[in-house]
């Protein structure tokens, strides 16, 4: 593994819970690896997967979804709809070659920024053990 | 209703008070049903206890995450003013008229230029107890209750000047420079103390420190030694600066005579200020009696010089051997100068006026220091005599004895208790040897042989009465003459102005003192520009009042100069005493560090300085000692932080009149305080908790974040007992706080996900109240989960030793005497009225009830007893936040009808410019990169990133700002939109969940379409979270710039789409809550279409005769019944049932029929109100034995007299058995139904009240008494009625036994079954749902609940809301519920349906679904994957075949855009976050394009 190999993650965070739970990390100046690049949706039921393996095939190292905790979605259950599409993501990737790993669905409410950071640095550690992305020239 | 009286029209505003959740609902309704609202809020944020909250029952919703969207709607709102640290002083006049009095507290900011970025917090010193962790972890003095408050600005905890600076006469700061001292932070503490002190290494020495005099732990110990500490930071730097004057130089130049610490102070204060300044000095040397006077062994002269050196070298220019009236002479220095300050000190000797005072060997005190201090050591002789008892003489004798004398002592005429002198420096001559003679007065001196002096005749004295000094006077004693042999004698008794050589022959005035002739206060003299200060105006002082007398003069000489008064606003110069007391109690003593002196023996003798000051480690211990009394320690490092410039000292308290229509009171409660428990042990032992603290525990946001330990070791830990009760249902309070019973197990239930199943929670009560909708389905998960609940009421508590954990000591079963022990124990505090509720009653005039919660009634639950003044929340009694708020809802409903002729009279309108169109340009992009203050800055190469930003395509500006959200920034913004024709901005600073809207608002004042705005989130997600790596931080900034560009790019204009809304209501249902809401809305002034399907209206109702309380609900019901007839608003339907419902929000639809004939009405709302049935029993010999009745069976026959008590010809009933949760709290039905305890308990003391010799059992599992109901409870027992508790699954048994009933039940209580023999069985049947719900839950789209009650939008937030938008709820209907619960919900239905028909269009969200009809081929995956099926299919025919394609409905989308990510042909889109844009950010995050 190449210590130095700093992961380019995507980070799909939702308004309500996890973008939310993203600021609070920084409010709460808890401080986590440069690797991820947040883009805000509103649900995590929102995400196409389509989007997910076009930035893997793009290049990406790692795809972070964030949503709310079940029960605790905006939109009823949008979430778990995003937890559905999680499976057939996976089911996906294997297609493309690319490590199930490399894909996190995770749940992070407006209260947990501590939490947020810790699941970046976790998830960072995870695709750095796996190296540069297959896809990437 | 509006008094017939009040002649004026009604003002179209209403104040809330109180900002906690239902302070916030009643405002958001009121607001958005037309009337103006001030909220005020009592401390700095509103939010109260609910933001407090980690988890909300049943549903385990995170707390803060339902409430901060509402926060952020309210602090938004354009009718909403929120006004924090405001209490109501007085309220007058009447209803839809009232002037109410504000009370403002100063919050220290300019909430203006406050943009809350938190740069202030970092350098503040002054940490204290969170309130908002309830004490468990540290705040700032500067802070913000949470990061999500609103208003979102900062505040001071600041109480004023601490006494310390408050009693220092220049107001050095000793608070700011200990606290500083403290941490280590020495280098901020010198500027502290060198922004008031340009000489604080003299200072330092021989102050005589007024401050310590202050100091609040003289009440305790010793008072922090101030000076020591100034000390130890002027010798650790010893090569400081003074700081240049930062404003530009003046041409104005200003003499000053003399150049003693008067004279000094004023030449720097007038420096500061940038006037040129000239010392004229008739010394050889500069400094007046610090040079002169003091001598090296209290201050070094190398010391003395650097701190003239360092005057000198900001410009100050000393002249010396330059005495006025010779070298230059006095009319030309008020030519040459603008201004003249006169402090020449008093350096002429006083005499003694005895004969022998010229004798050879007698000096004075000020000429003997002025050789030794100018000339070095001259010895005055072997045996020296010094006579005085101030400051002088003991610096003299020292001064002596280091001068070689054999043997000096000190003659005094009184006694050491009236010596002027320092004690201190009392004892350090002492200790080097000084002898001290009292009582002694000299009389003569006597001449030796070579004519010297030899001795001196004393006269002994006794002490008199106190003379005009106040002390005692000294007496001669006749006869007592006795001569002290010597051979020098130096005569210290104090001295005057040199006025002779100056005063006088300047044309000064003179006093019969000696002294010249000043205004005290401005320190002006008779001469126009010359003003007098320091020692020649008072006499001999301190060297800290000559000082202030110098800071004065500069600040009288700047005002004379500017023409400005030179007496206003200067009442705070000088030395005052704080208005504010701190409170000691619980300091613990803790001596003062002793400052370590050379040795005693051996310093005598030499000029050494005598001590050497703090080391680090002391100076640190002893700064710690300070209690922080001005909490803030006016260190002002905030004002350097804050690069708003927001920090504003000089706020005080204001007061404001307001004129409103209403007022709605929602102050919330107080928890109980728990130290009042004793034997619980809260307070004495440290890991016992309240329920509040451990919420905070359990927070993600808390002290732990989120990690369950106990704060005495930081432990997790394994058992935690929690006690129910604490501070409710006991002798002082009779009633029940109606939330504990959940929130313990909710807290049971958290703490276990956190530390897993194998934590052992206990839960001791009483009896379990899980009355709520979902709760008993909530406490039996919690028993699931292995939660257990042990019935008892828990006694006392005792602490282990060592491990400090806790044994509960109880009564089990059997009354057997048990014990447990626990790591951790919470204690469920109950809910009090606030602290204030007296005043607060007093100040509204409305009437408070027996617990001093504010009173209301049945039928007017949202009122108090004064018109025009509402409750909500738990001032009215305790309750939930779902029930609190209704009650606020229903409270703003009360108000809208009562104001309803001032509706929209005092909102703002907003009108924006025309929006310009840019549909076919080329993007043309402005970036605005933000600062914030060194937020962002501080970590990002900001210039960097707008370079960068400058380099992509499609931007044709970028700039970076301070603050970009600030109000000068907006207008920049909209300047650079139409300078550079800008048809997109994206700014990169903070979160667009804040700070889009503002951003937007602004698009659309400079007429762009605001959703042409695009936000990179640079700081809170990359200099705050990488605060370590600047460079990648700045790396990481330029990609989210480059990725919200490239979504920016691709932004179309949207537009909120807008439907007319039909002003009508339908109303589902004509029982209570269905007549009431009908009412509200009508008088309101909407139309309403009520239907009922029966052929009467009351509903439930018409079966309730009576209440607990005594009310008579029949009366209440013919007058709604009348009402409804008449009122000509509503449109009455009996016998009637809805066919069908079409439509959404603002335009529905539906068919009724009634009587044979079928209508169509159009309304804008629906309210369903269809309210629910009693449950039928199968058990119980119900339906089998006439003896079998339910509760509602026997209210009618207790109504009507009662019969089967009197015995009227029948046998009398001399047994009535009572069952409940009948149908409720069982396998089939797993809810309570919430009234049958009440309702059992009202019909046993009506029994009881007609015939008190029946006896009356109730067969119970839990009683569930909740709030007020308890005390009705507590009077059935008293009355002799006989509660036995069975259990769920021993259920009684009935059984008809010959001519009687036997009810067998096992008692579990006493251990064993009984058997009563029983006339009458009467059944708590529970209340169970309508079937037809389902019917209208099919019309409406809305959702029933598993047990076929309607499910509401939100279980907390919004209790009478459903998601379908325009549809709401209340009554029984929604859940089991009281009449006045009933009440509440439909006025608060009415409310929220208000805020839907007050408006005449209806703007739609704009983020919502679009359907791109060439890719969808109507598949129809979206329609089922659509939360709020807004999406229907829709199939015709298109040249021959069969087409199919989707449609949206725009008024029922909420744009959570699952169809967009169900749909496999890119045929539907929400708008703003299409496919396409969140591909452009992906691919720019990976730099592809």
């Amino acid at each position: 593994m190449d210590d130095n190999f700093q992961p380019l993650i995507i980070a799909l965070c939702c308004n309500w819970c996890s973008y939310a739970g993203a600021d609070l990390a920084g409010v709460s100046r808890s401080q986590y690896p440069p690797s991820i690049r947040i883009v805000r949706v509103m649900c995590s039921g929102m995400v196409h997967p389509n989007l997910v393996i076009d930035a893997f095939t793009k290049g990406a190292d790692g795809v972070l979804m964030c949503g709310c905790h079940p029960g605790d979605c905006h939109y009823q259950e949008g979430n778990l709809r995003a937890e559905k599409r999680a499976e057939a993501i996976k089911l996906m990737l294997a297609d493309f070659g690319i490590e199930e790993e490399r894909f996190r669905l995770e749940w992070v409410s407006a209260a947990e920024g501590p939490r947020f950071a810790q699941v970046v640095r976790e998830f960072t550690d995870q695709v750095r053990q796996l190296g540069v992305s297959p896809y990437k020239s | 209703m509006r008094s017939e009286e009040s002649q004026a029209p009604p003002v179209g505003a209403a104040l809330v008070v109180g900002g906690g959740i239902g302070g916030m609902q009643a405002a958001l309704d009121l607001a958005n049903g037309g009337i103006k609202v001030y909220l005020a809020e009592k401390g700095p944020a509103i939010g109260g206890v609910m933001a407090q909250l980690d988890k909300t029952f049943p549903t385990n919703d995170c707390a803060m995450c339902t409430m901060a969207p509402r926060l952020v709607e309210i602090g938004r709102h354009k009718d909403i003013d929120i006004l924090t640290l405001t209490e109501v002083e007085r309220v007058a006049g009447q209803p839809g008229n009232f002037t109410v009095s504000l009370k403002q507290q100063p919050r220290f900011i300019d909430a203006t230029k406050c943009t809350g970025c938190g740069a202030c917090t970092t350098e503040c010193p002054v940490t204290m107890p969170s309130e908002f962790d309830q004490g468990l972890a540290p705040r700032k003095a500067i802070y913000r209750p949470f990061p999500q408050a609103v208003p979102n600005i900062f505040t001071i905890s600041r109480r004023g000047n601490s006494p310390c600076e408050a009693g220092c006469p220049i107001h050095q700061s000793g608070q700011g420079y200990v606290t500083l001292i403290a941490q280590g932070r020495f280098d901020e503490a010198l500027q502290v103390i060198l922004r008031d002190n340009p000489i604080p290494s003299i200072c330092g020495r021989i102050c005589t420190h007024p401050c310590t005099a202050a100091c609040t732990r003289n009440s305790v110990d010793d008072p922090v030694n101030l000076p020591a500490l100034k000390r130890f930071i002027t010798d650790r730097f010893s090569n400081y600066k003074l700081p240049q004057a930062t404003v530009p130089d003046r041409p104005e130049k200003i003499a000053i005579v003399g150049s003693g610490p008067a004279g000094l102070l004023c030449a720097y204060q007038l420096r500061q200020k940038g006037y040129g300044t000239t010392i004229f000095e008739a010394l050889p040397v500069a400094g007046g009696m610090l040079a002169a006077g003091i001598p090296s062994f209290r201050l070094p002269r190398p010391l003395l010089n650097a701190e003239l050196d360092r005057l000198r070298a900001i410009g100050i220019e000393i002249l010396l051997d330059a005495p006025v009236g010779r070298s230059i002479t006095f009319d030309e220095l008020r030519k040459s100068y603008a201004a003249v300050f006169v402090a020449i000190g008093a350096h002429v000797e006083r005499r003694l006026g005895i004969p022998g005072e010229d004798l050879p060997g007698v000096t004075g005190g000020v000429e003997f220091l002025r050789r030794v201090n100018l000339s070095g050591r001259v010895a005055p002789g072997q045996h020296v005599l010094v006579v005085g008892g101030g400051n002088s003489a003991l610096d003299a004798a020292r001064a002596a004895l280091r001068c070689g004398a054999a043997e000096v002592t000190i003659v005094y005429r009184r006694t050491p208790a009236e010596m002027p002198a320092d004690h201190r420096e009392i004892e350090d001559a002492e200790r080097e040897g000084v002898k001290l003679m009292f009582l002694a007065a000299p009389k003569s001196f006597h001449a030796g042989p070579g004519g010297r002096v030899a001795g001196l005749e004393c006269t002994k004295m006794k002490l008199g009465r106190p003379d005009a000094s106040g002390r005692p006077a000294p007496e001669p004693i006749p006869g007592s003459e006795f001569v002290i042999p010597c051979d020098a004698v130096v005569a210290t008794i104090g001295q005057v102005p040199d006025v002779n050589s100056l005063g006088e022959r300047l044309g000064l005035t003179t006093t019969k003192s000696g002294t010249l002739r000043a205004d005290p206060q401005t320190l002006e003299t008779e001469l126009p520009g010359v003003f007098a200060g320091g020692d020649c105006v008072t006499g001999p002082d301190v060297v800290v009042t000559a000082m202030l007398a110098g800071k004065k003069a500069a600040n009288s000489i700047d005002r004379w100069l500017n023409g400005r008064n030179l007496r206003v606003a200067r009442e705070m110069e000088g030395p005052y005493h704080t208005a504010y007391t701190v409170d000691t109690a619980g300091v613990l003593m803790q001596r003062q560090v002793p400052v370590q002196a050379l040795d005693p023996k051996t310093r005598g003798r030499t000029f050494a300085e005598v001590h050497v000051g703090y080391t680090q480690e002391e100076a640190v211990a002893e700064a710690k000692r300070c209690l922080a009394c001005g909490i803030c320690c006016d260190c002002h490092l905030c004002q350097t932080a804050c690069q708003a410039n927001a920090i504003d000292y000089a706020q005080t308290q204001q007061t404001r009149e307001l004129k409103v229509g209403a007022i709605v009171l929602a102050p919330g409660f107080e928890i109980f305080d728990a130290r009042l428990k004793k034997d619980l042990g809260y307070g004495r032992f440290p890991n016992v908790l309240t329920s509040l603290e451990f919420e905070r525990i359990l927070s993600a946001s808390g002290p732990y974040s989120g990690h369950v330990r106990r704060p005495f070791d930081q432990q997790e830990p394994k058992r935690i007992a929690f006690l129910q009760c604490v501070g409710s249902r006991d002798f002082e309070r009779d009633y029940c706080s109606s939330v504990c019973c959940m929130y313990a197990t909710k807290e049971a239930i958290i703490a276990k996900e956190h530390l897993g199943e194998g934590l052992q929670c206990d839960v001791f009560f009483m009896d379990i109240r899980a009355f709520g909708k979902g709760f008993e389905q909530y406490y039996r998960r919690a028993q699931e989960l292995d939660v257990r609940y042990i019935r008892t009421r828990v006694p006392k508590i005792e602490e282990v030793p060592g491990s400090r954990n806790l044994i509960v000591n109880y009564l089990g079963e059997n009354d057997r005497k048990l014990s447990q022990e626990y790591d951790l124990v919470v204690l469920s505090v109950g809910m009090q009225p606030p602290k204030d509720a007296k005043v607060l009653a007093e100040r509204f005039g409305v009437a408070l009830n027996k617990f001093n919660f504010c009173g209301t009634t049945t039928f007017q639950p949202a009122e108090t007893s004064r018109e025009g003044i509402f409750v909500a929340g738990p001032f009215a009694e305790p309750k939930d936040i779902p029930e609190t708020v209704m009650q606020a809802s229903a409270a703003a409903a009360e108000v809208l009808s009562l104001l309803r002729e001032a509706r929209g009279t005092m909102i703002t309108p907003k009108v924006y410019p025309l929006e310009r169109e840019v549909k076919g340009e080329e993007p043309r992009v402005g970036v605005f990169v933000c600062h914030c203050g060194t937020n962002i800055a501080g970590v990002v190469n900001v210039p960097e990133v707008v370079e960068y930003a400058k380099t992509l395509p499609n931007v044709v500006f970028a700039d970076n700002n301070l603050y970009t959200c600030s109000n000068d920034t907006q207008d920049r913004i909209k300047e650079k939109i139409a300078e550079h024709n800008l048809n997109r901005v994206v700014v990169a600073s903070c979160t667009p969940r804040t700070h889009e809207p503002l951003f937007r608002n602004t698009m659309a004042e400079a007429g762009l379409n605001p959703y042409l705005f695009e936000m990179a989130n640079i700081r809170d997600q990359c200099s705050w979270v990488h605060m370590h790596e600047p460079e990648k931080a700045t790396q990481k900034s330029k990609d989210l710039v480059r990725m919200a560009l490239a979504k920016a790019r691709l932004l179309e204009p949207l537009h909120r789409q807008a439907v007319s809304v039909e002003k009508s209501a339908l109303v589902i249902g004509g029982g209570l809550s269905g007549m009431t809401a009908a009412l509200s809305l009508a008088r309101q002034g909407f139309d309403v279409h009520l239907v009922e399907k029966e052929k009467e209206l009351g509903g439930n109702l018409r079966h309730i005769h009576y209440l607990l309380n005594g009310d008579l609900p029949l009366d209440e019901l013919a007058r709604l019944r009348d009402e409804v007839a008449h009122h000509s608003k509503i449109h009455l339907f009996t016998g009637a049932a809805i066919e069908k419902i079409d439509g959404s929000i603002g335009n529905f639809k539906t068919m009724i029929t009634a009587n044979g004939e079928t209508t169509e009405v159009t309304h804008g709302v629906v309210i369903v109100a269809t309210g629910a049935k009693q449950y039928q029993p199968k058990e119980y010999l119900y339906g089998q034995d006439d003896s079998v009745i339910t509760q509602r069976d026997l209210e009618a026959r207790l109504a009507s007299g009662g019969d089967f008590l009197a015995g009227n010809g029948i046998q009398p009933a001399k047994t009535v058995v009572m069952i409940q949760c009948v149908g409720s709290r069982d396998a089939d039905h797993p809810y309570c139904s919430r009234l049958c305890c009440a309702e059992a308990i009202k019909n046993a003391l009506k029994i009881k009240a007609r015939s008190p010799q029946t006896n009356v059992y109730v067969l119970y599992r839990d009683i569930r008494t909740y709030g007020f109901k308890e005390s009705y409870y507590t009077k059935a027992r008293q009355q002799g009625v006989v509660f036995v508790r069975y259990d769920e699954n021993r259920k009684p048994e009935v059984l008809r036994n010959g001519q009687g009933l036997k009810v067998s039940v096992y008692d579990q209580t006493l251990g064993m079954p009984i058997m009563i023999s029983a006339d009458m069985v009467v059944l708590s049947a529970g209340i169970h749902p309508h079937e037809e719900n389902r019917k209208i839950a099919q019309f409406l789209k809305v959702p029933l609940n598993s047990e076929g009650f309607f499910l509401e939008a939100h279980m907390k937030l919004r209790p009478v809301d459903f998601m379908t938008d325009g549809v709401f709820l209340c009554g029984l209907a929604h859940s089991p519920k009281s009449i006045d619960e009933s009440i509440l919900q439909a006025q608060a239905a009415s409310a929220r349906a208000a805020s839907v028909l007050v408006q005449d269009r209806l703007e739609l969200g704009a983020n919502i679904s679009q359907v791109v009809d060439e890719n969808c081929d109507g598949c129809a995956y979206c329609v089922d994957t659509c939360p709020y099926k807004a999406i229907t299919l829709l199939e015709y025919k298109w040249q021959g075949a069969i087409k199919k394609v989707v449609e949206t409905n725009d008024s029922t989308c909420k744009g959570c855009g699952c169809c967009q990510a169900t749909c496999p042909k890119k045929g539907v889109f929400i708008r703003g976050f299409t496919l396409e844009e969140i591909e452009a950010q992906i691919h720019a995050a990976l730099g592809v394009e």
